[in-house]
């Protein structure tokens, strides 16, 4: 066939584990086939958010693009469904459920034109702020910050009698700076890029939620591949996500000694205000059914997540 | 296809509107690359993102406001009253007043928009030479870039990872080095007092107390954002509706019959430069989809042999790059690709981050394309050529405050290791 | 019209701040609400900005040409901003057939694309103010023709 370049943009900062890795499995496409499929990569947001490289993906600027959770879910609403706080307990439980909800996906995606090539993740979020946020009055009491665009948080939020404050990622950390907000969600590894920790000293030691993310490329450009090539995309893509999901789990395990050691304080909850706010978790599922999310996906994914805590 | 694009830059010597020739140019470069011209109005779109953008129009509007009432005067009896034994006394208040505004405001030209039209009279009638009030006020309307809590301060961090405190200390030097030098200058060019004339106590008590509502300005603004209580776009809003509130019911210089005309001149300035950013959003997508910048800079990476020759050349290279893009892209753009080479050079990021913004700032007043210039033109109704003029003495020293910035790593670091 | 749309301005965002201040609550719709209606202001503004000649423009040679040539320049630069114009509507109108087949919802649960829908607006009413100012630019060169013939007969 004749020579294709792909033009792939992420929200993701340049020299980050993210595009790094990206650059990788890249670099091992354009060498196996001979110079023939090629990438351009634009990190760091140069191309706009989600929605403004979905808007360019349909026009042809792009072909692709690493997405955030919030963003593809304007496309594929479902792809919510792992969002929902307080559900996973380990990274274990959440690669058994991903498996068996990946055909779905992958199936939601190609009706919206998109190929799902691999799913990325941010990791395990926590609840991080600068005051001390042992129970759930003081949690209340401080100002809760939600990203812009996320009905599962906000929903969570206000369930709990909280209105968070929508702001997106870059303004936070001025805004923690100014006292704006107070409690933000972040993992290990994000709070230490985008400095947040110098700000958020108090760090709430029960994974909040997970965050997670997604590498399309646009249907239509991929079937320009021949099958040969389509082959030795996704033999890279199978070998080098994985690995990008493994560095990340490390960079959070090594932040998280970093935060301790720069004087985070890990704060533990009482049992009675985690069975609390899993209580209003589960209000709060029952009214994102089916604006946010289906019903069918939302009983895939507990029926996958009993099975594996049966083991 | 590039003879034509030569046309279009021909007709913008001809008095076209410069957004147009932007946006022309970018229309004909997409078509060119076979990417479809809608892109064109997606980036423009990308607009109703920038949560900075709220706080534009009602900066405008308080300015304008501010103008058309007798606060210049005001302003200016009262500098007279604590100020006027300094020679140059009301330069250095502008100055200050402006480097204060652009660290809260982040340098998106909004300073000589809202101060402008109320520093350029009380100057003049000071009795400075307007070439050199404007060249002041144009100059200043980048000059708080490198004080905290400037969002590309901020942004410098967050791209390059190193700390944000650290390079708040790091900025406070450089900054005032900068101020001072122009301050100087100012001295310099400050009008001879007229000798004897003092005031008296009632003069000074009652300058005092014309000047008591509009004072609380700065403080509101800075009390807002630092203590947590508004977001930048809410102190715009804060500010606008207490001026209104004044000039309208207490000092009455405005009334409210001419209120529709005042509001509809700021929003007529305001779409004026709406549509040049979003025009040179286009224009920046291009060259980024294109990755045009870090082609350029591979280019100079080939003629660099030491430390010096880099530095050099990037303050080249970054006055080029000031000259072509917007603050916020070419931090996103070039932070990456430089700041590895420039470490492999023993270069400290945090240095290099001060190094970095001090260009892009005088990036914004070097002929021919810098923003500052093209605003103060417009605000001030004057043809662009003469603020070349004017700005020319103002930009010489801002590049000798580059030149010890740059080669004197000491100033933006010995606050660090004092208090870091 | 403008002055309406930035009264509404200041009022939203200060009402904002109340909510949040005194009654610790807030509508998450009002701060798109608002971004879009500055841009809305924005445009519309750029509109009245064109009908009163008042654009940000480079001036570096225009002013050196003789008397005689000014007419003719000032048509040129029309018909290139009239063109240039044009070329933004269409953008504009691709770009809104895209946003009706695929666009989400934005505020005030309204689409999105009807949020987007001023910039072609915009874009072609300055189209037409510069197609305008071509016809009176047209009228004025013919006229002094007529007036330089009728000087020599
Ligand atoms: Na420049
Ligand atoms: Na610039």
């Amino acid at each position: 066939g004749s020579k294709q370049l792909f033009k792939i943009a992420s929200l993701a900062p340049a020299g980050s584990v993210w595009t790094t890795q990206f650059e990788n499995f890249a670099e091992e496409v354009r060498e196996k086939t001979g110079g023939e499929v090629d990438f351009r990569i634009y990190p760091g947001g140069v191309m706009g958010d989600d929605i403004a490289m979905f808007r360019k993906m349909r026009v042809g600027q792009l072909h692709g693009g690493g997405f955030t959770m919030t963003g593809v879910a304007s496309q594929v609403p479902d792809f919510r469904i792992l969002g929902i706080p307080f559900l996973f307990h380990s990274y274990e439980e959440i690669d058994f459920v991903k498996k068996g909800l990946l055909p779905e996906f992958e199936k939601q995606f190609r009706d919206k034109g998109l190929e799902l090539i691999a799913m990325t993740e941010v990791g395990f979020v926590y609840a991080m702020s600068t005051l001390p946020i042992s129970d759930l009055e003081t949690f209340k009491q401080s100002k809760n910050w939600a990203p812009t665009g996320d009905p599962v948080s906000e929903k969570f939020l206000q369930t709990l009698g909280i209105t968070p404050i929508q702001l997106i990622i870059p303004d936070v950390l001025s805004s923690l700076q100014s006292g704006l907000v107070e409690t933000v969600y972040n993992s290990f590894y994000g709070s230490i890029v985008l400095q947040w920790f110098t700000k958020t000293k108090y760090i709430v030691d029960l994974p909040y939620g997970y965050a997670y993310g997604v590498f399309v490329v646009s249907s239509q450009k991929f079937n320009k591949l021949t099958e040969k090539q389509k082959q030795v995309f996704l033999a890279a893509a199978h070998k080098h996500f994985p690995v990008l999901l493994k560095k990340t789990r490390q960079s959070n395990q090594e932040s998280r000694l970093i935060l301790k050691q720069r004087g985070g304080q890990f704060l533990t909850l009482d049992h009675g205000t985690i069975e609390l706010l899993k209580e209003k978790r589960n209000e709060t599922i029952k009214q994102l059914v089916p604006d946010a999310f289906s019903k069918s996906i939302q009983d895939h994914t507990f029926k996958l997540l009993e099975e594996f805590r049966k083991q | 296809m590039n003879t034509l694009k030569l046309l279009i830059l021909g007709l913008a010597l001809l008095r076209s509107p410069l957004f147009l020739v932007i946006a022309a140019l970018a229309l004909l470069s997409f078509h060119g690359a076979g990417i479809n011209i809608s892109v064109v109005i997606i980036e423009m779109s990308r607009l109703a993102d920038t949560p900075l953008l709220v706080s534009l129009p009602l900066f405008i509007f308080t300015g304008i406001l501010l103008s058309e009432s007798r606060a210049p005067a005001r302003m200016l009896r009262f500098s007279q009253i604590f100020f006027g034994w300094l020679p140059g006394g009301l330069a250095v208040v502008s100055l200050l007043v402006c480097a204060i505004f652009t660290a809260f405001t982040g340098a998106s030209g909004v300073t000589i928009f809202a101060l402008g039209g109320l520093l350029l009279p009380a100057l003049i009638q000071d009795g400075y030479k307007e070439r050199f009030s404007m060249g002041l006020i144009t100059s200043s309307g980048s000059l708080g870039l490198l004080f905290p809590p400037s969002l590309p301060l901020i942004l410098y961090g967050v791209i390059s990872e190193s700390r944000i405190d650290h390079l708040f200390l790091a900025g406070i030097l450089p900054g005032l080095l900068m101020i001072i030098l122009l301050a100087g200058y100012a001295f310099r060019m400050s009008p001879p007092k007229a000798a004897g004339k003092s005031l008296t106590p009632k003069e000074m008590i009652a300058g005092i107390r014309e000047i008591c509502w509009e004072l609380p300005l700065p403080f509101i603004l800075i009390g807002g954002i630092y203590g947590g209580y508004l977001v930048p776009s809410e102190a715009a809003a804060v500010t606008a509706l207490y001026v209104l509130v004044v000039e309208l019911f207490i000092h009455r210089d405005v009334t409210v019959r001419q209120l529709p005309a005042i509001m509809s001149k700021s929003m007529v300035l305001f779409g004026g430069i709406l549509v040049i950013l979003a025009a040179s959003m286009a224009s920046t997508n291009y060259l980024i989809d294109q990755q045009i910048p870090s082609r350029i800079f591979s280019v100079i990476q080939a003629f660099i042999s030491n430390k010096y020759m880099f530095l050099l050349l990037l303050n080249i290279f970054l006055l080029l790059v000031g000259a072509m893009l917007d603050i916020f892209s070419a931090l996103v753009l070039i932070v990456p690709i430089i700041l590895p080479i420039a470490q492999g050079y023993g270069i400290d990021p945090v240095h290099l981050g001060i190094v970095f913004l001090t260009n892009l700032q005088i990036g914004y007043c070097t002929p021919p394309v810098g923003l500052n210039l093209f605003l103060a033109s417009y605000r001030f109704d004057r043809p662009v050529a003469e603020l070349y003029r004017s700005t020319l003495p103002f930009l010489a020293l801002l590049l000798i405050t580059l030149g010890i910035i740059t080669y004197l790593p000491w100033l933006s670091s010995v606050l660090i290791r004092y208090f870091g | 019209m403008l002055s309406v749309m930035l009264v509404a301005v200041i009022c939203l965002a200060c009402t904002q701040i109340v909510l949040r201040t005194v009654f610790e609550s807030g509508f998450v719709w009002l701060d798109p609400l608002l971004r879009y209606l500055v841009l809305w202001c924005g445009l519309l503004g750029a509109v009245t900005a064109t009908a009163k000649g008042k654009h940000i423009a480079l001036d570096l040679v225009g002013s050196r040409f003789p008397d005689r040539v000014a007419p003719f320049l000032s048509l040129v630069t029309h018909l290139f901003s009239c063109c240039a114009s044009a070329g933004l509507t269409l953008a504009g109108w691709l770009f809104l057939r895209n946003e009706f087949e695929y666009g989400g919802t934005g505020p005030l649960t309204l689409p999105l694309w009807l949020w987007n829908t001023i910039f072609p607006f915009a874009f072609g009413l300055i189209t037409v103010k510069y197609f305008l100012l071509i016809i009176l630019q047209l009228k004025a060169i013919s006229h002094l023709f007529t007036q330089r013939g009728g000087d020599r007969s």
